[in-house]
């Protein structure tokens, strides 16, 4: 029983199921709309086009297919049809570096000794005695190298999607992060996996749009300091993640303009309030006003805040605060101006620069990359170093021929029947 | 650059004209050296047109969908060469690769030939290394799909058979490479993106396929001309996706 088991999960037919049925996973997949990954309106707009495909869609769960248990399910089985496949494999070429398995070319002569020499052996080798001669064994490795690299991409996907975190936050010019996962907006895992122990403060942003639409430079300057040690400085830039711990800060694309508040309490305590608002590339640098509608629940008090936020030397912000229906302020405020919001005040101070980052953490991203190199090398292996082994045999009847190669080594077979060619048809 | 069209034109009858001098010659006859000396010449400006536009803009053409086009048809008629030189008989492959190349150059005339400053994310060696090595499977798998259809005896089809490997070893270098790059832009090795989708899934359709032919009832042409299956999806994962489906890869390139 555990010996049948063994076979069907080596098995190279499961192999072969478990490939067609991955393959057409990862096509239905990338082609289906994926919930969550596709924005809501997409998603439905598509649902709503197609009623009837949407249905079988959601009953196979189409819809959602890399997070589906069933696609979990084809991996896990696939990582255990190579783990158990590269077994068998391995014990298959140690046998065929050995020469215990049936030889893939055999020739036996009548003469003491073979007429000409064959392929692998050098003018030095005498052909009146029995010798091995083999080239290539390390090419042996290639495929078990390549399933091995293919086991450890499964098993690093896997791992990473069950503890890989990210999550986007905006850092205003002059303001500081500490891993305080409230300013984070988590899109994979749920909370950070370790402190983050460290202190980011944007000190200044450098964006350069080029042709009034094009992001030609964007640029962080940041300081950092991880456990209270030394504050250093830094540059983030796309390709160039910050490293803080097991951390990365990679800037996110996103950018604007934040209205900069101080809040004042009615017991006298006072806070910084950043109110950041998107910016378009094609206003980034025009002196347009830039408008924005957020929610800000403030001391358990629900307001909308309507902005028209004028940016550069001279802040100007026109600013509506509503709760529900009713209006609380609406005014143009310089810095300095004040807004009595009762339940707090607030004192404009004047508009700073923000840019969007994407915090991860992602330790099993090295096992992933470490099984790409080995899929490669491995795989190059295989195609560039072939594996041959030649014998021969003196017998008391004359002597035998014998070579074990991999399947589909043609230029082996060009050498062997070039040989053949060369011995006397009496004698061979 | 003005000349460019003109010039690219020139290339596209080149190619088609050593196709047909191909069909119509034998292995070592005048008519076949001809089209091999057609064929270099039209590489050698094909390569050329490319190099007038590095130096235009300043910047290696490789992000554009004309540019992609260009190169990707560039590297389909070098490795036919460099096929043909290693293994004469791929010679006779011409016949299919010479018009597909040819087709690649003409169809990329009709996308926009304009050129856009390159965004940050694009700064890097890795978009190098992964649009060659994109361009090199589609080259190597072109070739492969070619000998698989005039493959004839047993050590043609094993020939034939490892020009599949190396197309899949190539994808799989590109892909590999790709997702290098995306942990470095965006903070993740893989999303999900219907791109990244469909080059994970044209490489499952290799690996189905160089697995199916290890069976012995697949080992000859049979499985072969199976190999033409994942070569549509590479070509549809390179040039047709985006047409139907949105992707963050379309958001830098292919404009």
């Amino acid at each position: 029983m555990v010996r049948r088991l063994w076979r069907l999960l080596a098995s190279h037919n499961l192999a072969l199921a478990l490939l067609a049925l991955l393959g057409l996973a990862v096509l239905a997949g990338g082609t289906l709309p994926q919930a969550g990954r596709v924005s809501s309106e997409e998603f439905n707009a598509w649902y709503n086009a197609w009623p009837n495909l949407a249905v079988w869609s959601s009953f196979l769960r189409l819809d959602r297919v890399f997070s589906a248990t069933w696609f979990l399910g084809l991996n896990l089985l696939l990582l255990i049809n190579i783990a158990a496949g590269i077994s068998v494999s391995i014990s298959r070429r140690y046998a065929l570096y050995k020469g215990k398995t049936s030889p893939r070319y055999r020739i036996i002569g009548s003469a003491s000794q073979p007429a000409s020499l064959p392929p692998l052996f050098d003018i030095a080798d005498e052909l009146g005695v029995s010798k091995n001669r083999s080239k290539g064994a390390i090419g042996l490795l290639g495929i078990p190298l390549f399933h091995l690299g293919i086991a450890i991409i499964i098993l690093g996907g896997i791992w990473s999607g069950w503890a890989g975190f990210g999550g986007h936050f905006e850092l205003s010019e002059g303001r500081t992060f500490d891993g305080r996962q409230d300013r984070l907006t988590v899109d994979r895992g749920t909370t950070l996996p370790v402190e983050f122990g460290a202190r980011l403060r944007l000190d200044r942003v450098q964006v350069e749009v080029a042709e009034g639409k094009y992001l030609g430079e964007l640029k962080a300057h940041v300081s950092v300091q991880q456990q209270g040690g030394p504050i250093r400085q830094a540059v983030v830039e796309t390709n160039s993640p910050l490293r803080v711990g097991s951390y990365r800060i990679h800037p996110d694309n996103t950018l604007g303009y934040s209205a900069v508040f101080e809040r004042i309490r009615p017991d006298g305590d006072r806070r910084r309030l950043y109110i950041n608002v998107p910016v378009g590339l094609a206003d980034w640098d025009s002196a347009t006003p830039i408008q924005d509608t957020t929610l800000l629940e403030l001391e358990g008090v629900p307001l909308y805040y309507d902005m028209t936020l004028h940016s550069g030397d001279k802040p100007e912000l026109e600013l509506l605060v509503r709760q529900a229906e009713k209006k609380r302020f609406e005014g143009r405020l310089i810095p300095g101006s004040v807004v009595d919001l009762e339940a707090y005040r607030l004192v404009f101070k004047g508009s700073v620069r923000w840019l969007g980052f994407y915090l991860t953490s992602d330790r099993p991203m090295r096992l992933v990359f470490v099984g790409f190199i080995l899929t490669l090398a491995g795989f190059l292996l295989h195609l560039l170093v072939p594996f041959r082994r030649v014998a021969l045999v003196v017998t008391p009847e004359g002597w035998e021929g014998m070579a074990w190669t991999m399947r589909g080594d043609y230029r082996f077979d060009e050498q062997w029947r070039c040989w053949l060619a060369q011995l006397p048809e009496d004698g061979a | 650059m003005s000349m460019v069209p003109q010039l690219q034109w020139a290339v596209v009858i080149a190619y088609v004209l050593a196709a047909i001098l191909l069909a119509v010659s034998n292995r070592w006859s005048r008519a076949g050296i001809i089209a091999l000396a057609l064929t270099v010449v039209g590489l050698v400006v094909h390569l050329g047109i490319l190099q007038l536009r590095w130096q235009a803009y300043g910047q290696l053409p490789i992000v554009t969908r004309y540019e992609d086009m260009t190169v990707d048809a560039l590297m389909v008629v070098a490795v036919y060469l460099f096929a043909q030189w290693r293994i004469p008989w791929l010679r006779k492959t011409g016949l299919v690769v010479l018009p597909i190349a040819a087709l690649g150059l003409g169809v990329a005339l009709a996308y926009s030939m304009g050129s856009a400053p390159r965004v940050p994310a694009l700064r890097t060696n890795w978009l190098i290394i992964h649009s060659q090595l994109n361009s090199l499977s589609i080259g190597a798998a072109t070739i492969a799909a070619a000998a698989a259809l005039f493959a004839k005896d047993k050590i043609e089809v094993q020939q034939a058979g490892r020009l599949l490997a190396w197309a899949f070893l190539f994808w799989a270098a590109m892909v590999a490479a790709g997702s290098y790059w995306a942990s470095l832009a965006w903070g993740r090795y893989w999303g999900w993106d219907p791109i990244e989708s469909w080059a994970l899934g044209t490489l499952l359709c290799y690996a189905f396929v160089l697995h199916l032919r290890l069976k012995p009832g697949w080992r000859g042409r049979r499985g072969l001309m199976l190999g033409l299956i994942p070569y549509g999806v590479m070509l549809f994962t390179t040039y047709g996706l985006l047409l139907v489906r949105g992707s963050i890869h379309g958001s830098y390139l292919f404009q």
